[in-house]
């Protein structure tokens, strides 16, 4: 260290330490020394010591460079000049009441504590103190860490935080308007499909005898078109309230048991087709009940339409076995489709059948892809024209048999 | 014959005119008085506005809701009906395009006596005015009770 050494003066020795321990073979005691001085001196962190009045004893390299001081300059300045002016006098006061009681203090976060360059910049530091009693008086270790770092990084996180809820709100607003157009179509674009509708039927009933079986038959189309477009709109709303829909928490499904009560349902309201339907029991799944009856209603309901034109019709439900997530397929025989054209099968809007061939809507597979990805799970085809079609997807299979 | 009135509160004219003539599809043969928009259909319940000085009259049977409204909703109409004294026991259908479940909640909420979804086929749409026409008018007691001679 240069220039004047204000601790020429200290018996640096401490109160109550043995002095037969200290003294020890010169050479020993000089080796000794060295290696303190080179730990104080090469320490990652700044290390002040300062007497009772806060004035600077000793001072490491690290100190010399943070601060922007010459060596020269910081030993016998007072350590209030390295604290930013705006808490100078509170830092005075504090180190007042440490004095009357002195006890080591570890470095935390917590403190938002910061040092003011020479060049008058305010470092973000972190600081301990430690407390030396020594026969000239107390004496504080303090130890000085630069976090500029680490704050840089926490403030880097912050605004990564605060864009991502920016992005989150941006989005809600977009689904919120969403929310607004689907509520708007769902009114709006099915009042004048009503008007059409029922002045076509209007016409038929009034003027029945001035048209003729052309313009009763375009009439009967018009009202066709309507109606279709009706359970298009209906379809799409349905598409966008799953979409939307929040998720019940989830439950113990029995898809075999399910898939039973649907094709049921389809017997019963096409009493003249011939179904063989052959369902694995017991196949249950962990997932939102009603969600997952509309998956299955549309994957049987395919099924049972692809098969209409089959003289004996096949549908099958069954499982692979699989650990945890479970692959189910339900397979049937019926018009099957082109493996080339798989990609657009789960497409809103997409069909691959005509209309006079096959009644829909082309947005089965697409709510059906979307309540099984919300489930976590995948759902992928196979067929080919006129050999059926097998619809394999994933899901969480329920713990525990019932 | 001394019947009440419905009132059909509808902006839609297409709407309007369909509902009148599934009404008269089925010999309903009360009087129906149209609002155009919220207000107008406040100012008739209530004897303000174009109807004021004819506050004494009786209320209608039934009122046919639609929720999409100009200048007040049909949601905010409801609700202005259920907090009035005269008119808190008045049947009230609400008969709209939405299915939304919220409206339906809300609508139920707000102490709608029924809700109805206009079906966009007429046929549809006439079997549901008729069974609207045999319940609300034939078989439902009024709030204020039956009319002599009706």
């Amino acid at each position: 260290m240069n220039g004047p050494d204000p601790t020429a003066e200290f018996d640096l020795t401490m109160v109550g330490a043995d002095m037969g321990s200290v003294q020890i073979g010169s050479k020993l005691r000089w080796q000794k020394e060295e290696l303190f001085q080179h730990l104080f001196e090469q320490a990652p962190d700044a290390i002040l010591v300062v007497d009772s009045t806060g004035i600077i004893l000793f001072a490491n390299t690290q100190a010399e460079k943070w601060f922007g001081y010459a060596m020269s300059e910081l030993i016998g300045l007072s350590v209030d000049v390295l604290v930013p002016d705006t808490h100078r006098g509170m830092h005075r006061k504090l180190r007042e009441n440490y004095q009357s009681a002195p006890r080591p203090r570890p470095m935390g976060p917590g403190l938002d504590l910061h040092v003011r360059r020479k060049d008058g910049f305010d470092l973000p530091v972190e600081i301990s103190l430690s407390p030396l009693d020594t026969r000239s008086g107390l004496l504080v270790t303090v130890i000085i860490r630069d976090v500029s770092d680490r704050r840089a990084a926490e403030n880097h996180i912050r605004e990564l935080n605060a864009s991502l809820e920016q992005r989150t709100a941006d989005l809600e607003a977009i689904n919120h308007e969403l929310e607004a157009f689907s509520y708007s179509v769902s009114h709006d674009l099915r009042a004048p499909l009503r008007a059409v509708d029922g002045f076509s039927q209007a016409l038929m009933e009034d003027y029945a005898d001035n048209l003729d079986a052309t313009a009763q038959d375009y009439l009967s189309r018009i009202r066709a078109g309507t109606q279709r477009m009706g359970r298009l709109i209906d379809d799409l709303l349905n598409l966008s309230r799953i979409i939307r829909a929040d998720m019940a928490p989830p439950e113990r499904v029995d898809l075999s048991a399910l898939a039973e009560t649907l094709i049921a349902e389809m017997r019963r309201h096409e009493p003249g087709r011939k179904v063989e339907f052959k369902v694995q029991p017991g196949l249950c799944v962990e997932g939102d009940a009603h969600l997952l009856q509309v998956a299955l209603e549309n994957l049987l309901g395919n099924a049972w339409k692809f098969t209409s034109r089959k003289e004996s019709a096949r549908i099958e439900f069954g499982a692979d076995d699989g650990a945890d997530t479970r692959t189910f397929c339900i397979r049937d025989n019926g018009a099957g489709f082109d493996m080339a054209y798989s990609g657009k099968l789960f497409g809103a809007f997409q069909r691959l059948h005509g209309a006079s061939e096959f009644q829909g809507t082309g947005v089965g597979l697409a709510t059906v892809k979307r309540i099984i990805a919300r489930h976590g799970g995948r759902i992928w085809a196979e067929g080919a024209v006129d050999q059926g079609a097998t619809f394999h997807f994933t899901l969480k299979e329920c713990r525990g048999q019932s | 014959m001394n019947k009440r009135d419905i009132l059909l509160v509808e902006d839609n004219p297409d709407d309007e005119a369909l509902t009148l003539r599934a009404l008269r599809k089925h010999n309903i043969l009360n009087e129906v008085v149209v609002a155009h928009d919220g207000a107008e259909a406040l100012d008739y319940l209530f004897g303000t506005g174009a109807w004021s000085g004819l506050g004494s009259r009786l209320l209608p049977q039934v009122v046919l809701l639609d929720l999409k409204l100009p200048k007040i909703d049909g949601l905010e109409v409801l609700r202005r009906i259920r907090a009035n004294e005269r008119t808190r026991l008045l049947p009230v259908v609400i008969l709209t395009s939405s299915n939304e479940d919220k409206d339906r909640i809300e609508g139920y909420g707000l102490g709608a006596n029924s809700y109805v979804r206009k079906p966009i086929d007429f046929d549809e749409f006439v079997e549901a005015v008729k069974q609207l026409g045999l319940y609300w008018l034939v078989l439902n007691e009024h709030p204020e009770g039956r009319l002599r001679g009706s």
